[in-house]
């Protein structure tokens, strides 16, 4: 079993702080002893790749939801695509939608991590509405409060477009791109949320949803984290934080 | 013998700079395999989906961290890997009978030994991850700081140390952090 003193020895080669006669005991003590050869190349294999993954965190995150995005996409979303909507009128859609969510919830929980379908309850879009375009901007509310995401999406981006300030429907268009899956644009939107001080908690509560549909948990947790616990989202957070 | 980089490097390439055109290029043609095998084994359209985005992370790190390059087509390699990843879940967590178990298995020695090379990785990663999950709380803070800010003098002036004390304690939690990996069962299989 090798000494403090010999840890610290390789800490020091690792900080470049070896004289040269420090340098040459320890290169002879490698060759040598084994065991000093396997713990020194270990030390430096362990710092270099803790190191590279604390680092890397942001850009894996971001690769995740490339991915994820892509995957949603190419592989589930012909699947998703319902035949049966030419048949049934349109409460019978949204019921067999719920059924599925609901099922694609409880497969998910199989694993032990909670489920975004699980949290992912919107609160109603009640906005006044004025100005000359009210009738879009009531369709794109009603789009959303149906639960009609794609709609909902499309014509509040039109509706940012003309209020890039209005924080209400930059929220509402945030829930819409991620209820569609379109995470990364999601979660810039809450991003840019987050500065409203009004909106602060709202934010993280919804960024911490996006990396929980990205199965990000540890992200997720951290957004948690930084939720006020007196605020409206402080006790849905509590409830996620448990379950994580 | 000699290898040279194969032209699928382009998809490790785009994975490093996460290059949405390519990995769609990706996903078209090589998930439709993985699909397949995951839907006839137990498995759904979803959990392909997981299995193929772990897959390709970890293949990523591997890119970014050891450089990986290419020396055989993606499509074994990637397919090798998401195959053999989907038997070791399916496996942990049941009896199931799995089908196909022997096709493609005479693959070429290239794709065999970068699906090798590849598997040591995640599974040397998952070793260091988990042994510094277990450490102290001090020394997960302290390992922390230096991980994310490289010079040690400006992890002792946040935290208000001296400069030989903050590289003593680094160099003692490594230790034990390596004794801790030394004396796991899963590292001697590692060596090899």
């Amino acid at each position: 079993m090798l000494t403090n003193e010999t840890y610290e020895l390789f800490e020091r080669f690792l900080q470049g702080e070896l004289n040269e006669s420090e340098q040459s005991d320890l290169d002879q003590k490698i060759v040598d002893n084994p065991e000093w050869a396997e713990a020194f190349s270990l030390y430096q294999s362990v710092d270099q790749h803790l190191r590279f993954h604390k680092q890397n965190q942001e850009q894996t995150a971001q690769l995740k939801q490339t991915l994820r995005q892509i995957g949603n996409e190419t592989l589930l979303e012909k699947m998703k695509k319902p035949v049966v909507i030419q048949f049934f009128n349109r409460n019978k859609v949204w019921m067999a939608a719920a059924s599925i969510l609901l099922l694609v919830g409880l497969f998910i929980f199989k694993d032990g991590q909670p489920a975004y379908v699980d949290f992912a309850q919107h609160s109603t879009m009640e906005l006044t509405v004025r100005g000359a375009n009210q009738n879009t901007e009531i369709e794109a509310q009603n789009s959303f409060n149906q639960g009609n995401y794609k709609q909902a999406e499309t014509l509040l981006k039109d509706w940012l477009q003309k209020e890039p300030d209005n924080a209400e429907v930059q929220l509402y268009y945030g829930i819409s791109l991620l209820e569609n899956n379109h995470l990364m644009e999601a979660q810039k939107v809450f991003k840019d949320l987050e500065k409203n001080e009004l909106f602060k908690n709202t934010a993280y509560w919804y960024l911490a949803l996006t990396s929980l549909k990205e199965k990000d948990y540890k992200t997720c947790e951290a957004y948690l984290k930084q939720i006020n616990t007196a605020s409206s989202e402080g006790k849905k957070a509590r409830r996620l934080l448990k379950k994580l | 013998m000699y290898n040279t980089t194969h032209s699928d490097q382009k998809y490790i390439t785009a994975l490093l700079h996460n290059d949405s055109k390519v990995l769609r290029e990706l996903y078209q043609k090589f998930s439709g395999k993985v699909i397949s095998f995951i839907v006839k084994n137990n498995g759904d359209r979803e959990r392909a989906q997981d299995i193929i985005q772990e897959v390709l992370v970890t293949i990523y790190h591997q890119a970014k961290e050891k450089g990986l390059v290419l020396t055989a087509p993606f499509d074994a390699y990637f397919f090798l890997l998401c195959k053999r990843r989907w038997l070791n879940e399916i496996q942990k967590y049941s009896h199931s009978k799995v089908t196909n178990l022997d096709e493609n298995v005479s693959i070429l020695d290239d794709s065999e030994s970068m699906v090798q090379e590849t598997e040591k990785y995640e599974r040397q990663s998952g070793l260091y991850q988990s042994m510094f999950d277990k450490m102290s709380s001090a020394c997960k803070e302290l390992l922390e700081k230096t991980l994310v800010i490289k010079s040690l003098e400006e992890v002792a002036r946040i935290m208000q140390l001296s400069y030989a004390y903050v590289r003593k304690k680094k160099s003692e939690c490594m230790g034990k952090l390596t004794q801790m990996i030394q004396a796991h069962p899963e590292y001697q299989s590692l060596k090899n």
